[in-house]
């Protein structure tokens, strides 16, 4: 938590820190690649998406440990699938951290996001259009301490042992708790609301849906 | 229906303790208003600010890293400064009360009013209340430190506790009429007995010094003795402060051997007599004594606060919370020894360990003054001719950001009252994750600092007990502390006493003139640099293990190694 809490792994030199932001860039560019072009109205709402919940995110700095980008992460990801979830988690990360800091954490931040992306596209927190607030709540509180435990991982650098992290680990419960608490509050007042937004764009279902049906017509 | 009642009267509970609080708003807020303050900057006031006569007297304290220096101000009760003086070569502690002196004459001399200034480069000075002219000045030996503890006035004799023991000298000159050599004490107040002076010292050993230079003492363990110790009629009251919690002996004064002992809690402030009791505090409790025949714990008082209690209006006491934002104690003993506390605000509400300081004068009616960490002395007083100035004083004194904070718990849970009553359940939810989330926000520093704690004291001990060869050998049992910088080491070894890490490596980085730069948080102190090298930030082990917690939360014990590494090279 402190000095050496406040610590996030080893220190990058600019050549590794660009090879990061090239590699995590360029891992987002990948995930939204598709067969299918989107639409400008598709790159405008994930483009705005990007840069409100970023902002979000930089603007809340101060509250410790409260992260808006989480339930955002689990709701883009219900909503607009695994890939595109785990694109806007990896921009969102890449773009709050240009301003709050950015280093070899910035690696684990990603990632940890983009698998609540991932998850949020599994556990039908949006099924035929319908949001369920009950799973999304729980979503919400579980997602923070995977995303603190994989956050975490950016401390091992080979001097640490197992005993060490654990402690680590345990040192930061309660701001995983709070972590908790803060998505919580976030899915019970705006998951509906944001859910709704991206609800009004084109699932890939439906737009895979709508190809097939063409083809078929054309046959 | 009944669920529902149910519920509301558990929402209800939830709202207890802040009605609580506005119930048992005190006189003092009824009764006061603050009519000026006094910004010292970048330093902390660690001692009770002191009226005498129609002046206020402050003190400061450098705050670690911070540009100040260590000043005693003299201030007219309306709040203009009368004069100032600073020592450049304090060492940071300066927390000694000070001393106010009639005018008098004695065996050795007459002399005038006076302010006794113990300094932290051991320096004693007497200074003229009127106008700071110096009077006379005393050199007192320091290792590290000089004079931290509260001094005395025996008949002519001013009773100073320095360093490394008492010395006695003349109130007309200062001249040295005995000095005893004891333990090196830290804070260890005097106290004049019928005989001796008592006082302790940093290794827990009780000493009683004649008047002629003589020593007797008694070890009462492991501990420190940080308090003057107090007479009563069952004994000699001290307290012995352990690692994580402490003790108070009752000692008998013929032959200083212990006649009782009682259990109280970490890190205890320094008690004082109140009428037939004592009042003593520590990070657990406010604790009321009775000591007649025996010691005997008469109430007690969740709190915490570690430094001064002091002497407030209508025979009641005043002490700081030790905390973030937590106001003061307003402390009332009943003639049972039964204990009343109020919380009220004073402005220096942050953490704390200085008493207010008192006075009750017919031109200005009472008044108390405030200090605290925060370096800003608030003087409140029963009348209410506050000038112009004193009222925009006031207004920025206004806490927005905790008056928002209430009111939106207030609209939270009101709302989930209403929501509940209603029966509309995901909105009584929103309302509810506010109201919690407010409350997890505005807990989370202390809950992060206990619960680093218990998971620090859970932890074992790293194996790694390497010794380094360049160490010295007389450094072994031994508080070490080890700096790497610029890929050199610096190292300095040889310190007792000191209960945590960032104690230490302030005494380490004096010793080997080595210079520290520091930043207060709400989570304790970090370091922000060793001799200008910033870094990635800075870590620390203890005993070889990766400390977790911001190195004044450190505690240590005597034989602790503390080794500060640039973040990058681990």
């Amino acid at each position: 938590m402190f000095q050496a809490l406040g610590t996030h792994g080893p220190e990058l030199s600019p050549t590794m820190g660009l090879v990061l932001d090239v590699l995590l860039l360029g891992a987002a560019f990948w995930l939204l690649a598709g067969p299918n072009r989107r639409s400008v109205h598709d790159v405008v709402l994930m483009a705005a998406l990007v840069v409100s919940v970023s902002l979000i995110r930089v603007v809340m700095q101060p509250l410790p440990n409260i992260q808006p980008v989480t339930v955002a992460c689990l709701l883009v990801g219900a909503q607009l699938g695994a890939r595109r979830g785990a694109a806007f988690a990896v921009m969102v990360t890449m773009l709050s951290n240009f301003f709050m800091g950015d280093g070899w954490w910035t690696l684990f931040q990603a990632g940890g996001w983009a698998m609540i992306a991932v998850l949020g596209s599994r556990l039908s927190l949006v099924v035929d259009g319908a949001y369920n607030a009950t799973r999304t709540c729980f979503a919400s509180l579980g997602s923070a301490f995977i995303f603190g435990l994989v956050v975490s991982f950016s401390i091992l650098d080979g001097t640490f042992g197992a005993i060490d992290f654990l402690f680590y680990l345990a040192n930061g419960l309660p701001f995983d708790m709070l972590h908790a608490l803060g998505n919580l509050t976030f899915a019970v007042w705006f998951g509906a609301w944001f859910s709704s937004i991206l609800n009004e764009q084109a699932s890939l279902e439906s737009i895979e849906r709508a190809v097939v049906d063409r083809h078929g017509i054309d046959a | 229906m009944r669920f529902r009642l149910l519920l509301v009267g558990v929402l209800v509970l939830f709202l207890l303790p802040s009605p609580q609080v506005q119930a048992e708003s005190s006189s003092f807020e009824e009764d006061f208003t603050l009519q000026w303050s006094h910004d010292f900057g970048d330093a902390y006031i660690t001692t009770a600010p002191l009226f005498a006569g129609e002046r206020l007297f402050v003190r400061t304290s450098a705050s670690w890293g911070g540009s100040s220096v260590p000043t005693v101000a003299s201030f007219t009760l309306e709040g203009e400064l009368v004069w100032s003086e600073s020592n450049a070569h304090s060492t940071h502690h300066d927390m000694a009360p000070l001393l106010h002196l009639m005018a008098g004459n004695g065996s050795c001399g007459a002399w005038p009013e006076m302010m006794i200034v113990g300094w932290s480069d051991g320096t004693v000075e007497a200074r003229s209340p009127s106008d700071g002219t110096l009077l006379w000045a005393y050199e007192t030996e320091q290792v590290t430190w000089g004079v931290t503890g509260m001094m005395a006035l025996d008949e002519d004799q001013i009773i100073v506790p320095t360093r490394t023991g008492l010395v006695s000298l003349c109130a007309s000159d200062g001249s040295m009429t005995m000095e005893a050599t004891t333990g090196l004490g830290w804070r260890n107040g005097v106290t004049v007995g019928a005989e001796e002076y008592f006082l302790g010292d940093e290794s827990g050993v009780l000493w009683g010094v004649a008047p002629n230079g003589t020593t007797r003492s008694v070890d009462l363990g492991d501990g420190k003795i940080r308090h003057a110790p107090i007479l009563t009629s069952a004994g000699l009251l001290v307290q012995l402060q352990g690692q994580q919690s402490s003790t108070m002996y009752v000692l008998d004064l013929v032959n200083l051997s212990t006649i009782q002992t009682l259990p109280i809690g970490p890190s205890p402030g320094i008690p004082t007599a109140a009428g037939a009791f004592v009042l003593a505090f520590d990070s657990e409790a406010i604790r009321s004594l009775s000591c007649s025949l025996i010691c005997e714990e008469v109430d007690r008082v969740p709190f915490l606060s570690n430094g001064e209690i002091g002497f407030a209006h209508d025979g009641q006491y005043m002490l700081p919370y030790n905390g973030n934002e937590q106001g003061w104690g307003l402390v009332n003993i009943t003639e049972y020894g039964r204990l009343q506390v109020q919380m009220v605000t004073t402005g220096a509400d942050g953490y704390a360990t200085a008493a207010p300081g008192f006075t009750s004068s017919v031109t200005h009616g009472e008044m108390l003054a405030f200090g605290s960490d925060g370096g800003v002395v608030y003087v409140h007083a029963t009348t209410t001719k506050a000038v112009e100035p004193a009222l925009e004083q006031n207004v920025e004194t206004f806490d927005w950001v905790s008056q928002g904070i209430v009111f939106l718990l207030y609209l939270a849970l009101g709302g989930a009252g209403v929501q509940l009553l209603r029966g509309n359940w995901a909105s009584m939810l929103k309302f509810l994750s506010v109201y919690m989330l407010l409350i997890g926000l505005l807990v989370i520093d202390q809950v992060a600092i206990q619960w680093s704690q218990t998971i620090d004291e859970l932890g074992t001990q790293s194996e790694n007990d390497e010794w380094d060869p360049s160490w010295n050998e007389s450094w072994r049992g031994t508080q070490i502390v080890s700096i790497t910088i610029g890929g050199e080491v610096h190292a300095a070894g040889g310190f007792e006493g000191y209960t945590n890490a960032l104690d230490l490596t302030l005494a380490a980085c004096e010793e080997l003139g080595v210079e520290i730069e520091t930043e207060s948080t709400r989570i304790g102190t970090y370091v922000l640099s060793f001799d200008g090298e910033t870094g990635e930030g800075w870590e620390y082990t203890l005993d070889g293990r990766l400390a977790t917690l911001a190195s004044d939360y450190s505690t240590i014990d005597s034989s602790t190694r503390v080794e500060w590494s640039p973040v990058e090279t681990r």
